[in-house]
């Protein structure tokens, strides 16, 4: 985001504040810089924008009318923004219930849960019909391994519920570079590196990450394919 | 995998036309191989992932090898109101497979598909896209089978 | 010299299947026969909406309609019509509670109320024949339009007339041009939306099919309006008729220089190709359609910037469906006061205060003529069901009608006189989405149709946002509850609340209408709903947990019929003594109710 008045500025009331914003920011961004909190699952400043989780949506109230809008991408403009309202704090409920229909041990979810209000046990299930699973499809893995690694190891497979996290065709990665950025970014922890026998393994997409040391240098983890290359980089034959 | 390098110079090799590229693929070798979508991914430059994301997102690829006969039950409105889910039912039942199903032997295989556009005649069944079969009784699956059969010389 | 005769044959995909196209082989020989080709013209038209009937012939300029036209009969029709000049009676149209045939086609019920806009052309041309159109007075208003408007003129006509888009969506389609004309941007799309995805609905179709030009014609004037060089129709995988008829069209208007570079000789250049889909319900919804054409998943995003300003390729997008593009040449033919004399409301100064113009619905289920049928915004519901449709056959009672497809829910009989009209139906908690109008009568459970559309959501939605992917599962899994008789009351309850839910945290217009049919069915069938729960019935004796099959013996006359067909061998008894079902292996499949000649069969 341009830190330039691009379009002018925009006074905008936030929760009751008013402020001035500069036109192309996002309604998130604006909250945050007062200091308004506004939760996220599937935002982050590191790449783009997906609006899936929803869990930022904030009413905007307009010439009388409101309306429910996502506060990532929706821009600032002459509106009043609530973000906890009576109905936007039930939204925020009723989307972490969602999650936990096929989430329900998680630790995170539960605790937003806990956070918007939910009492008692959350009121929907489907994890008998479509089985348990920590991912929630927010794609944050998929955007920062596309537009901050390059690598675009990860992506989406299917659609509706049967949508999924999966490398290509769904079987194993060849361009994994095991750099762990879409375990760090996952707001579920719903990818897992394990070390095995000193192999770190991705598990979400069954990759099994084969990296082999080189004995020169022994700091050098790399894929068995890459080898070739790096030996005609530097010369050096394998084994040594 | 010289038909894929056809087809993908037959659309001008260009990224945006990968859903055409990918239909003219199942046109020819009734499904998508694993090995055509690794050549269009590596020609057009576009990841694997996104590949697998489109060939399997809409409804029209199959990575799996598909009947000869694809016998499609349409269960649009039109069709629902006069009794498509038997019509599914009783063809299950006739080619022993589930909906989504291929039949071992790799003749038929059992789909539904949203609307024809063929309201008029409701119920409709279509083999492999082509022919329209309308005004289908459930009752009839058998022979309908059996008539796709001969065709086989069975 | 002229035929005296034209005889129109239909094509459309439902014709076709009912082997229209050997009625048409069949009638070429026998006028060749008889020596008659220089005298009686056979053309292959488009759809004629009443695929009921067909294979459908129309024999102009007397506009008599034959219906269900078989190769055999060709002779007779032949002899009787053509050659001593009477229609032939036998194949002539009945009217389905009996009387006498009606040769005039304008004189049939299923015709006689319809206002052709849209479908002007329909029966009337070949739809292979740039010519037929342009004879029609096809093109005309793209040659007024170059010659003697401007662009801004061009918007302010389409924004007087009111027309509002007829892909569901009824934004008005002057608004969005001009905004379009307003981006900022050298490169403008103008697109079509051919997707047609709501099962039911083929109004699109026999459009693309039957009459492309005017799609053409429509997408060249929006071009010349907000200044784009380069257009695309989308069409749904499904439509390969459609794709053909549409390119053939494309190649037939460059030709004549209607199309490409210097259109009537005029600096204005405007080239369309086709795009095709790859099946996904969703693509419908605009900017999934955009991502589709550019080679990516349907996957909806966020319309906060809006696509005309930001669309296909980022760049400034005007995406208007089929049926909003034809009728756009007669709206400058005939001009904006005309088009919005027809329907209802004032769009003097608001171009959202009424409904104008008129409306192709897809009229089908428990109606006696379905089809296609185009009426003035402003007809009763009453008035499209009982007259135009010809009632509800079989004597069966009107239960509800289910208007705008999966976005759509359903009305009962007490709003039987609403008018049609896309503010009124939202108001009562449908919507017109693409013109899907579904008669369902007593033998339909408002449960079972409700589970229908979420499941065909829930299948078709893309899966990116929370509330859609998973809310509308939820609706479908208490559906199934429901319809199975082991829900509670609360969850039923608590239905509302989740469907309220879904429709205002969702992404894209999928996810925000699918929960319509079960606010609908909870708001005018809260009784047959509950019931289900409650007593653990079926009104309707659909619901196969709730019901169960009986022979009745005193008219069962032991054919052994149901016995054959019962796929469980539940069925047993002598010849020509009455049979028993065996009630604990009874899957309730209905073979043995569809087999039944004596309605013997007995669902409660």
């Amino acid at each position: 985001m341009s830190e330039e008045n691009v379009g002018g500025m925009v006074t905008m009331t936030i929760d009751g504040r008013s402020g001035e914003f500069p036109a192309d920011m996002t309604i998130l961004e604006a909250a945050r810089s007062m200091g308004v909190e506004i939760p996220t699952l599937c935002y982050s400043e590191a790449v783009s924008q997906y609006g899936a989780c929803r869990l930022c949506t904030v009413e905007i109230v307009r010439r009388g009318r409101s309306r429910y809008v996502i506060s990532c991408m929706h821009p600032v403009g002459p509106f009043e923004v609530r973000t906890d309202s009576a109905g936007i704090r039930d939204a925020r409920r009723t989307l972490v219930e969602f999650f936990l229909a096929r989430n329900p041990k998680s630790p995170e979810l539960n605790a937003l849960y806990a956070k918007f209000g939910g009492t008692g046990k959350p009121p929907y299930t489907l994890a008998s019909q479509f089985g348990e699973t920590k991912c929630i499809l927010c794609g944050l893995c998929v955007r920062v391994c596309a537009e901050v690694i390059g690598a675009s190891a990860v992506g989406f497979a299917r659609r509706g519920m049967a949508k999924k996290v999966a490398a290509g065709m769904m079987r194993w990665s060849e361009t994994c570079i095991g750099c762990g950025s879409c375990v760090y970014v996952c707001p579920t922890n719903a990818i897992a590196v394990a070390d095995i026998n000193s192999v770190p393994t991705g598990h979400v997409w069954k990759h099994e990450q084969d990296h082999r040391q080189c004995r020169t240098c022994a700091s050098i983890h790399a894929q068995p394919e890459y080898f070739p290359d790096m030996q005609a980089l530097t010369l050096r034959p394998e084994g040594e | 995998m010289e038909k894929v390098i056809e087809i993908i110079e037959s659309w001008g090799g260009r990224k945006d036309c990968l859903i055409e590229m990918l239909q003219d693929v199942q046109g020819h070798y009734n499904y998508l191989p694993e090995e055509a979508l690794g050549v269009i991914s590596s020609r057009l430059n576009i990841p694997l992932t996104q590949v697998t994301h489109v060939a399997t997102f809409y409804s029209a690829f199959s990575l799996k090898p598909q009947g000869k006969y694809r016998v499609a039950v349409c269960t649009g409105t039109s069709c629902y109101v006069k009794g498509a889910t038997q019509i599914v039912e009783a063809f299950e039942r006739e080619l022993k497979v589930q909906a989504g199903e291929t039949s071992p032997d790799g003749l038929f295989s059992l789909q539904t598909f949203g609307c024809k556009g063929c309201c008029g005649i409701a119920p409709v069944v279509t083999v492999n896209d082509d022919e329209v079969l309308g005004r289908v009784k459930s009752t009839k699956a058998a022979k309908i089978v059996k008539e796709l059969r001969d065709r086989e010389g069975h | 010299m002229d035929a005296r005769l034209h005889v129109m044959v239909c094509s459309g995909t439902g014709c076709v299947s009912n082997n229209s196209l050997p009625v048409r082989d069949a009638l070429i020989e026998e006028v060749a026969k008889r020596g008659l080709q220089q005298e009686v013209r056979v053309v292959l038209t488009g759809c004629h909406g009443f695929c009921a009937a067909g294979p459908v012939v129309l024999v102009q300029p007397d506009g008599v309609f034959y219906q269900q036209m078989g190769p055999k009969d060709v002779p007779k029709l032949v002899e009787e019509h053509f050659v001593k000049g009477r229609p032939y009676t036998a194949k002539l149209y009945v009217p389905p509670a009996g009387g006498q045939p009606i040769p005039k086609l304008m004189d049939i019920a299923f015709f006689k109320d319809q206002l052709l806009i849209a479908l002007r052309n329909r029966g009337m041309i070949d739809a292979e024949s740039i010519e037929d159109y342009i004879s029609r007075g096809g093109y005309q208003a793209l040659a007024k339009v170059l010659t003697s408007m401007t662009p801004d003129e061009v918007v302010t006509e389409i924004t007087k007339s009111g027309l509002r888009g007829r892909g569901g969506g009824g934004f008005p389609t002057g608004v969005k041009w001009a905004s379009c004309r307003k981006a900022k941007g050298d490169l403008k799309y103008v697109l079509c939306n051919g997707d047609e995805g709501d099962p039911g609905a083929f109004m699109d179709r026999s459009i693309m099919e039957g009459d492309p030009h005017s799609v053409l014609e429509g997408m060249c004037i929006a071009a010349y309006a907000i200044g784009s060089t380069e257009g695309y129709v989308y069409v749904r995988k499904e439509y390969p008729l459609a794709v053909q008829r549409i390119q053939i069209a494309i190649k037939q208007a460059t030709e004549y220089g209607l199309l490409g570079d210097n259109i009537l000789g005029k600096p204005f250049s405007f080239g369309i190709k086709v795009r095709r889909g790859g099946g996904a319900f969703v693509c419908g919804e605009s900017t999934a359609l955009m991502a589709s054409i550019e080679g990516k998943p349907g996957e909806p995003r966020a319309k906060y910037i809006h696509t005309v300003e930001q669309g296909l390729w980022e760049r400034p997008s005007c995406l208007n469906n089929v049926e909003t593009f034809a009728n756009v040449p007669v709206i400058i033919d005939r001009g904006a006061e005309w088009f919005a004399s027809i329907g209802t409301g004032d769009v003097s100064t608001d171009p959202w205060g009424g409904s104008k113009g008129t409306k192709v619905f897809s009229l089908a289920g428990s109606v006696a003529n379905t089809g296609l049928v185009e009426v003035p915004m402003g007809i009763s519901l009453r008035s499209i069901i009982y007259n135009v449709g010809g009632g509800i056959p079989d004597d069966k009672k009107f239960k509800a009608v289910q208007t705008g497809g999966p976005s759509g829910g359903f009305l009962p009989e007490s709003l039987l006189d609403l008018p049609v009209d896309f503010d009124r139906l939202v108001e009562a908690g449908s919507m017109m989405g693409s013109g899907g109008m579904v008669v369902l009568d007593e033998d339909s459970c408002i449960v079972d149709v409700a589970k229908y559309f979420l499941r065909f959501t829930a299948d078709e939605s893309c899966g990116k946002c929370t509330p859609c992917r998973i809310g509308n599962v939820i609706l479908l899994d208490t559906l199934e509850k429901i319809a199975k008789g082991t829900a509670t009351l609360e969850e039923i309850n608590r239905l509302e609340q989740v469907a309220t839910d879904v429709k205002q945290l969702s992404l894209c217009g999928l996810g925000k209408s699918a929960p319509n049919p079960v606010l609908t069915a909870l708001r005018y069938f809260r009784e047959e709903v509950e019931e289900h729960v409650r007593e653990h019935k079926c009104r309707a004796g659909v619901c196969r947990d709730l019901i169960t099959f009986s022979i009745d013996p005193k008219t069962c006359t032991g054919c052994t019929l149901c016995a054959k067909s019962c796929p469980v061998n539940c069925i047993t008894g002598e010849r020509k003594q009455p049979h028993v079902i065996d009630d604990e292996k009874c899957t309730r499949c209905g073979s043995c109710r569809t087999v039944c000649n004596f309605k013997s069969v007995v669902v409660q």
